[in-house]
């Protein structure tokens, strides 16, 4: 120690306490950092799996729908000019059981097209269609565990939607669409549009009627530029239509903010781990003042 | 290069301090004259805001005076620089301020070796437990200022003032935050080393009892010696 030149001495017992009021803050600055550059990379890495995922999210390259009222014969056949069709119509509804159990469930019905994009999960039945084959007058259905597990049923038996009989033939695991359609009030009854149909809920002017195509372009009109176009004439023909480009426009808005968010907190704790060590420098520097002025006044040389 | 028995420690010369305000500049000193003969005990006393630790910022070079010469040593302060001044008292001149002023972040015996080493003393380290040990803290070497009591400070900072013998020792009220029975202590012990080592002493102090141990007493009002006028 003795060895030292005089400065570096000093300065050792200058330092020996002047560094430890500086961690905390150091810490919150890197906290701040790390947090701005994590909302970053984990916003990115939601959109590129959005944007890999965005035809099976949509369900198909263009998803159109109208409200209301169905689908008129021109409409379809339209659609069916452009590619590859699926209809789905849905209705919220009341599931009952015959021992009196209700449930509000989301009812949804679809073409024997669907899905165009990505695969239907369900067990107890081997596909879509024999989960959905009718057992005398009632129509077959895939429903969420959490239906069966309210209402007390298992797979075969029987309970009403409304006043439509229904069997549940298949446990619905997962929709590849799911994560587009939105929200769900109640757990969903996967059937075929006929059953739906038949079940009286698509009625002219009732508030829930409304239809929707997903569709899967034919190659030459497949490209991005021809989606968008796509969609913009539809739009114009009074359809709500959204392209596979912008399949979950409100999922890209939650990641958006998200990132805001986490980047807020990030600079937030920058801005404090600033200050932080803005007082802190200034009080350590404060200090040195002091600590130099005495070292002059004790015969000490500036350098 | 100096004779110390001989060479004048300090002169002041129609010294002048004005400093400026928010209320405009002040005039802090307004012509003070003085001299200190080697090993003689001055003790400057007065009413507070009258000057006395201006006057010694000035005296010691610590401060620059707006007029007039102040010479350490027979050296002219004013021509000399910041670092010059420093290295003029380096070894020669110590300071007791009225507040400590001991270097927070370095331990007592640290605080009493540091001037040593600055002037390259040898042995820093240990001349500096020997002093400790005179002003009654031996037991204290390694505490820090902070751990220390009032008293205990200012006898640090008196074994930090003494340790290089110096030649010169400004004193600013170096028992005026102390109590009775640690101020007579301090002073016993200031006038014991002073005596013993032949230095000068400029004290300033609110005691009468201890200004009437100097040999000489001048008392500031308003910036001036007001006596002897
Ligand atoms: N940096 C400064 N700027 C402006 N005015 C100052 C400054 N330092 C001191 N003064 C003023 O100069 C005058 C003399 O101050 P000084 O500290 O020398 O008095 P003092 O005689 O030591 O008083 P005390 O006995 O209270 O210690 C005071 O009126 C003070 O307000
Ligand atoms: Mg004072």
């Amino acid at each position: 120690m003795s060895e030292l030149p005089l400065s570096f001495r000093f300065a050792g017992r200058e330092l020996r306490s002047g560094v430890a009021g500086f961690r905390i803050f150091l810490a919150c600055l890197a906290l701040g950092v790390a947090a701005i550059a994590a909302a970053g990379s984990t916003a990115e890495a939601f959109r590129r799996g959005l944007a890999s995922e965005a035809r099976e999210i949509l369900g198909g390259d263009l998803r159109v729908s109208v409200e209301g009222r169905r689908f008129t014969a021109a409409d379809r056949a339209r659609f069916a000019a452009l590619g590859a069709t699926a209809y789905a119509v849905a209705s919220m509804a009341m599931a009952e059981t015959a021992t009196g159990e209700r449930r509000l469930v989301e009812l949804r019905g679809v073409s024997g097209s669907y899905p165009l994009a990505g695969t239907v999960e369900i067990t107890g039945a081997a596909s879509l269609a024999e989960a959905f084959r009718p057992v005398g007058d009632a129509a077959g259905a895939a429903v969420e565990q959490t239906l069966l597990d309210r209402l007390n049923l298992k797979l075969g038996d029987r309970f009403l939607v409304g006043e439509a009989p229904f069997v549940a033939r298949a446990v619905l695991v997962s929709e590849p669409d799911r994560l587009g359609r939105g929200f769900a009030l109640g757990p969903r009854v996967l059937t075929t549009v006929e059953a739906v149909e038949k079940g009286g809920f698509l009625q002219e002017g009732l508030p829930d009627t409304g239809e929707t195509v997903r569709i899967a372009l034919r190659p030459d009109l497949a490209s991005n530029a021809s989606v968008d176009r796509l969609v913009k004439g539809l739009q114009a023909r009074g359809f709500s239509a959204r392209g596979r480009n912008d399949a979950a426009a409100g999922i890209k808005r939650l990641i958006d903010q998200l990132e805001y968010f986490l980047g807020f907190i990030g600079l937030a704790s920058l801005v404090a781990g600033g200050l932080g060590v803005a007082g802190a420098v200034s009080a350590y520097l404060e200090q040195r003042k002091a600590s130099i002025a005495i070292l002059k006044a004790l015969g000490a040389e500036a350098r | 290069m100096f004779d110390a028995s001989t060479t004048t420690p300090l002169s002041l010369d129609a010294v002048t301090l004005t400093l400026p305000s928010a209320a405009g500049p002040v005039e802090i000193l307004r012509g003070v004259s003085l001299t200190v003969e080697p090993g003689e005990r001055v003790a400057v006393v007065g009413p507070s805001g009258s000057g006395k630790s201006s006057l010694i910022a000035v005296a010691a070079g610590l401060e620059q005076p707006t007029s007039g010469a102040v010479r350490l040593f027979g050296q002219d302060l004013g021509r000399l620089s910041e670092d010059g001044r420093a290295k003029l008292r380096r070894g020669k001149v110590s300071l007791v301020f009225q507040s400590f002023h001991l270097l927070p972040n370095m331990t007592a015996e640290e605080n009493v070796s540091a001037p040593l080493e600055i002037a390259g003393r040898s042995a820093a380290a240990k001349t500096a437990r020997e002093w400790l040990d005179r002003v009654g803290l031996s037991e204290r070497l390694r505490h820090y200022p902070h751990q220390l009591s009032g008293g205990e400070q200012q006898r640090v900072a008196l074994a930090r003032a003494l340790a290089i013998q110096p030649e010169l020792l400004f004193a600013d009220e170096p028992t005026g935050n102390l109590d009775a029975a640690n101020a007579s202590g301090v002073a016993d012990l200031m006038f014991e080393l002073v005596a013993e080592t032949g230095a000068a002493l400029v004290l300033v102090t609110h005691d009468p009892a201890l200004a009437a141990r100097a040999d000489r007493q001048i008392v500031m009002g308003g910036g001036l010696v007001v006596d002897p006028a």
